[in-house]
């Protein structure tokens, strides 16, 4: 069952049942040894909790996970947007970048709910993540969620043939990079006047996060269509190759 | 034998169907589903664990269950490109064969 | 036990069920379409155990992007390609 690695369409998902049987007996030995190491564990009172609750008013923003994000654990909010950038880079074509990011090229043969839900959503879409970017700092939001939802506008984009995407351009290009730019940029600027690195000084902490959280979702929500717009039918796309 | 429990015990079961399916299909896309489910399953042990006692939570498994969402999202995407350009080769390689 | 408890317990079962038969369904297709209503009731998961900001995030980029990844890698895998739209769902 190692050996066949294939990408036949139909077919059952099994192909032999002497693996499914052995496969289950074995993932049923390792479910069982965990479900009974779950149920003897003894939850501890954890440290890091009761550090949070009593340094919330040190980081700026008031909800405790923003906080964790962007300020206690912010190294680790700027590596995850370099991975996403290293991610992006991995898979975008290197293609003209000097055609437009978007045009507009109205046809016949779109439906047209889809077209008037492209017209009508993308634009309340925005204003959604944008009041999600900025009550992130007192009630469950933040960069993340607002980044998901603005991509899941710019994939709605995609459905019809309306707008032509080029996710190459140069304005894209900026877009995708200046997250990770900003944090770093904030993150020297801190290093080089103070000695310590990612130590937001206590009076300007909530507008540091702010100016962070802004980029990293333009940042966020590019890279995830980005990501989406290279599976796109080749028909799409080959018009960009075209230059 | 609190709800708390169960849901952790779920992820443990998660986990197990995840790893199953990744074991045994043999399709490459439902191996990409496999390694997503097995991703959700870690997260929910994770979230269940930190809400384990009173009735505040613990911050900091969110943040990383958080950035595991995003990270999983990326790596579905690189991992679903790679596999059509496994599927373009095959089909190049079973046209050659059928010129010859 | 009390209602939520039954509630949570449902939802359990309902989210082992799916993930179930997202693997080991017959046709490719409706291992995804199951991928993405998994993600929706994990989204409700995250919100029952107070993981409020788990489960925006879930909802826009677990079950949104994800599946939308999924369908349209589906749809270059497919063996006749023709140029369809993701709302055209017909299988082949």
């Amino acid at each position: 069952m190692f050996k066949n690695i294939d990408l036949e369409y139909q077919g059952s998902a099994v192909k032999s049942k002497a693996s499914m049987l052995i496969a289950l007996l074995s993932v049923g030995i390792v479910l069982f040894s965990l479900i009974t190491m779950l149920v003897e564990y003894q939850p501890q009172v954890s440290a890091v909790k009761m550090l949070v609750q009593d340094k919330i008013d040190l980081s700026g923003v008031t909800n405790p996970v923003t906080a964790v994000l962007l300020n206690f654990r912010a190294y680790d909010t700027l590596l995850e947007l370099a991975v996403l950038l290293i991610a992006v880079t991995a898979v975008l074509p290197i293609r003209n970048k000097n055609i437009a990011t978007v045009q507009i090229m109205p046809s016949q043969n779109d439906d047209l709910v889809v077209v008037a839900l492209q017209r009508w959503i993308s634009p309340s879409l925005l204003v959604f993540a944008g009041y999600l970017l900025w009550a992130g700092a007192t009630q469950p939001g933040g960069a993340f969620q607002a980044g998901a939802l603005l991509a899941g506008s710019g994939v709605l984009l995609f459905q019809t043939t309306r707008y032509k995407q080029n996710y190459t351009s140069l304005l894209m290009r900026y877009t995708l990079c200046i997250g990770l730019m900003v944090f770093v940029g904030i993150a020297l600027a801190l290093l080089i006047s103070s000695g310590k690195l990612l130590q937001y000084p206590v009076n300007y902490a909530g507008l540091l996060i702010l100016i962070i959280e802004s980029f990293a979702t333009l940042s966020i929500a590019a890279s995830l269509v980005a990501l989406y717009s290279t599976l796109m039918n080749t028909a799409v796309n080959a018009e960009l190759d075209g230059n | 034998m609190n709800t708390l429990l169960f849901y952790s015990i779920t992820g443990v079961s998660l986990f197990a169907i995840g790893l199953l399916g990744l074991i045994v299909t043999s399709h490459i896309m439902r191996k990409i589903l496999s390694l997503n489910i097995i991703g959700v399953g870690i997260f929910m042990l994770l979230i269940a664990l930190a809400k384990q006692n009173g009735e505040s939570t613990d911050p900091l498994p969110h943040a990383m269950v958080l950035t595991g969402i995003v990270i999983a999202a990326a790596g579905t995407a690189l991992a679903l490109n790679l596999m059509i350009r496994l599927h373009d080769i095959k089909r190049a390689n079973m046209r050659n064969l059928d010129d010859r | 036990m009390e209602l939520i408890g039954i509630f949570d317990l449902l939802l359990m079962l309902c989210c082992l069920t799916l993930a179930w038969m997202a693997l080991f369904s017959a046709s490719l297709f409706r291992c995804i379409v199951f991928f993405i209503c998994f993600g929706l009731l994990i989204t409700i998961a995250w919100a029952q155990m107070g993981a409020y900001d788990v489960a925006i995030a879930e909802a826009a980029i677990g079950a949104g992007i994800t599946g939308a990844l999924l369908l349209a890698a589906w749809n270059r895998i497919r063996p006749n390609r023709r140029l369809h739209s993701i709302s055209d769902k017909k299988e082949k």
